[in-house]
């Protein structure tokens, strides 16, 4: 009985056994091994880092630096405080890590100005018997007692299909320019600042190029490929000042550096917080997450957004006038469309 | 690469030994539903393997004739990934494949048949980040011609209601598109200069890195294995178990193997033929 069976019963066996065969075959390189998971991540950004040129800094050295740090004793949050001490030598706000306990990002705001407060914009500018304002997808927008359009947008993970209908009523309603404000806007998906851009132009821009880093050597870059903004619905011709601070960052950074080649468009406030590349994010071997910058964005002039982009306009918020209710940027920029 | 032949010839010594009789013609619809378990090491996004529970459901459709098979089935597999490390670090798999295939009969004996042929499939399969912002999405998908064996057997006495089945395929040559950065951005940049990306979407890109390939730099094993019972002439239920393994080597390869356990219930659309 079994002799007659047993070609069935051993085929079964090797039914299961090749089952478990794609754990041999797809093999996990999980190491809490110190060393590993510090080499690794050195690696991945000497690879993918596109500014050690623009920020002057020799990433072998910092390797030279901080790796003596690390050995087979060090500890989870040793190695921690290693990996994020060498991080902050790039100073750049897209450098992250995530780790169960502790989370790292190099903070690219520390001594600059606010300049944004919301809850002024909207106690003493939107939130007015004779001003309504309305939430539209990422949108906050109102006319203004002076007749003039605001529209602050908070972020460009947010689809901005939606302000073609803001636009429209904002043009039937003939107010006299637009406030497009951004401050505080962290960045987003860059198809979205393409996009936006592509309501305040009525003709195809080239507005830069960028870079993708392909290599271990510090100018390992494809060559330069042409970014454009095209017109894309509804498109608004008349004055726009777009309102810019320091946390207004990454892809909102690549916003402004589109808009200021915009010639109706005005850029006032604070310098940007930069932020130039696109980050792209990764594991350790131990489980950590983070992420590495991996391209590079120029303007149309070669202007590198990294550092930031400076306003064409520079203006701060007076403090003394925050606590009257005045926003020292809109009323700057009321001025400037009044003036058009 | 030593592993993978062994496997190989594994599965083809085994073949033998299954078996069902394939006498007569039929026409079978199927449809099917079961569990699955995926395994992934997808170095684009993670150099960690990630394994986990799913669902699959397939549509197939299959015509059985005295020296030759033909077969069309469609199916999708999707389940919820873990490295085994951090939860939060969660992937979702998807996987979609509708495949041909051609068998034609070589030895029929009265319970037994083998057949050689091949397969053309399409495929996609999709690897979700959950808490990734600008590469959420590792992908590849393809078409490939591969290379197949079939061997039938059907069970005698108080089983003979019951048939097993065994099925492999190995692809000799594909088109696989795999994405150099696991994001299409570099591709959408490297197709004329251009950033495109307002303009086309991520349709131009999502597809700009695509290759043929054969067997050096394409592996895939796909096998099942499946008892038959006949409840009646028209009416029979299945349960097969299919396993495969894929891998793409590149700056960022993958592996990928897909396990999955269904039931599917089969329709005779004529009576067979005595």
């Amino acid at each position: 009985m079994i002799a007659k069976h047993l070609k069935y019963v051993v085929a079964g066996l090797a039914i299961l056994l090749l089952s478990g065969c794609e754990r041999l075959l797809i093999d996990s390189d999980k190491s809490s091994e110190p060393v590993e998971n510090f080499d690794r991540l050195w690696q991945k950004v000497r690879d993918h880092y596109p500014y050690f040129k623009y920020k002057n800094l020799d990433w072998d050295s910092v390797y030279n630096q901080y790796r003596p740090s690390v050995n087979e004793g060090t500890s989870d949050a040793e190695l921690y405080k290693v990996i994020t001490a060498m991080l902050s030598e790039l100073k750049d706000g897209h450098i992250s890590v995530y780790t169960p306990d502790n989370y790292y990002a190099y903070n690219f705001k520390a001594g600059y100005a606010g300049n944004y407060d919301s809850a002024l914009v909207r106690k003493f500018y939107l939130d007015k018997p004779s001003v309504q304002y309305v939430k539209s997808g990422g949108f906050t927008y109102a006319i203004l007692d002076n007749n003039i359009g605001y529209i602050h947008y908070r972020t460009f993970n947010r689809d901005v299909d939606t302000i073609d209908a803001i636009l429209q009523l904002f043009e039937r309603e003939k107010v006299k320019g637009l406030i497009m404000d951004v401050r505080n806007n962290g960045g987003g998906q860059i198809g979205n600042v393409l996009s936006l851009a592509g309501r305040f132009t009525a003709s195809q821009l080239n507005i830069g190029h960028t870079v993708f880093k392909k290599g271990p050597e510090p100018d390992n870059f494809t060559e330069p490929l042409r970014v454009y903004v095209n017109p894309e619905g509804a498109t608004w011709t008349k004055p726009v000042v777009l309102l810019t601070n320091r946390a207004c960052f990454s892809a909102c950074s690549f916003f402004t550096e589109a808009m200021r080649q915009i010639p109706n468009v005005t850029t006032l406030g604070d310098m940007t917080g930069g932020g130039g590349a696109m980050p792209l994010e990764y594991e350790l071997p131990n489980g950590w997450r983070y992420r590495v910058s991996t391209s590079a964005f120029y303007g149309f002039d070669g202007f590198n957004i990294e550092g930031g982009v400076p306003p064409d306009i520079r203006v701060d918020m007076n403090q003394e006038h925050a606590k009257q209710g005045r926003d020292d940027l809109i009323e700057q920029a009321s001025q400037q469309i009044e003036r058009k | 690469m030593k592993i993978r032949s062994i496997i190989l010839l594994s599965v083809l010594g085994y073949s033998r030994a299954v078996a069902q009789q394939t006498d007569s013609a039929d026409k079978q619809l199927l449809i099917g539903a079961g569990f699955g378990y995926m395994t992934i090491k997808d170095l684009s996004s993670s150099p960690l393997r990630y394994s986990g529970m799913g669902a699959t459901v397939r549509l197939g459709y299959e015509y059985n004739q005295p020296k030759s098979v033909q077969r069309v089935l469609f199916s999708v597999q999707a389940g919820g990934l873990q490295n085994g490390i951090r939860k939060q670090s969660g992937v979702s798999a998807y996987k979609a494949q509708l495949a041909y295939s051609q068998y034609w009969v070589l030895n029929s004996r009265p319970r037994t048949s083998w057949a050689l042929g091949g397969r053309a499939d399409v495929w996609a399969n999709a690897r979700l980040f959950n808490t990734r912002e600008n590469n959420p999405v590792s992908y590849d998908a393809g078409t490939a011609i591969s290379i197949g064996t079939q061997a039938n057997h059907s069970f005698s006495g108080r089983f003979s209601r019951l048939a097993a089945s065994f099925q492999l395929s190995v692809p000799v040559v594909a088109y696989v598109i795999r994405p150099a950065y696991g994001v299409p951005y570099p591709e959408a940049f490297l197709q004329d200069g251009v950033f495109n990306h307002q303009d086309q979407g991520l349709t131009g890109p999502l597809v700009s890195s695509g290759r043929v390939r054969s067997t050096g730099d394409f592996f895939r094993l796909q096998t099942t294995t499946s008892l038959t019972y006949s409840f009646s002439n028209t009416k029979t239920i299945r349960l097969s178990y299919d396993w495969e393994y894929y891998s793409i080597p590149s700056n960022l390869p993958v592996s990928q193997g897909n396990q999955s356990l269904t039931v599917s219930f089969v329709k005779h659309i004529h009576e067979r033929s005595k």
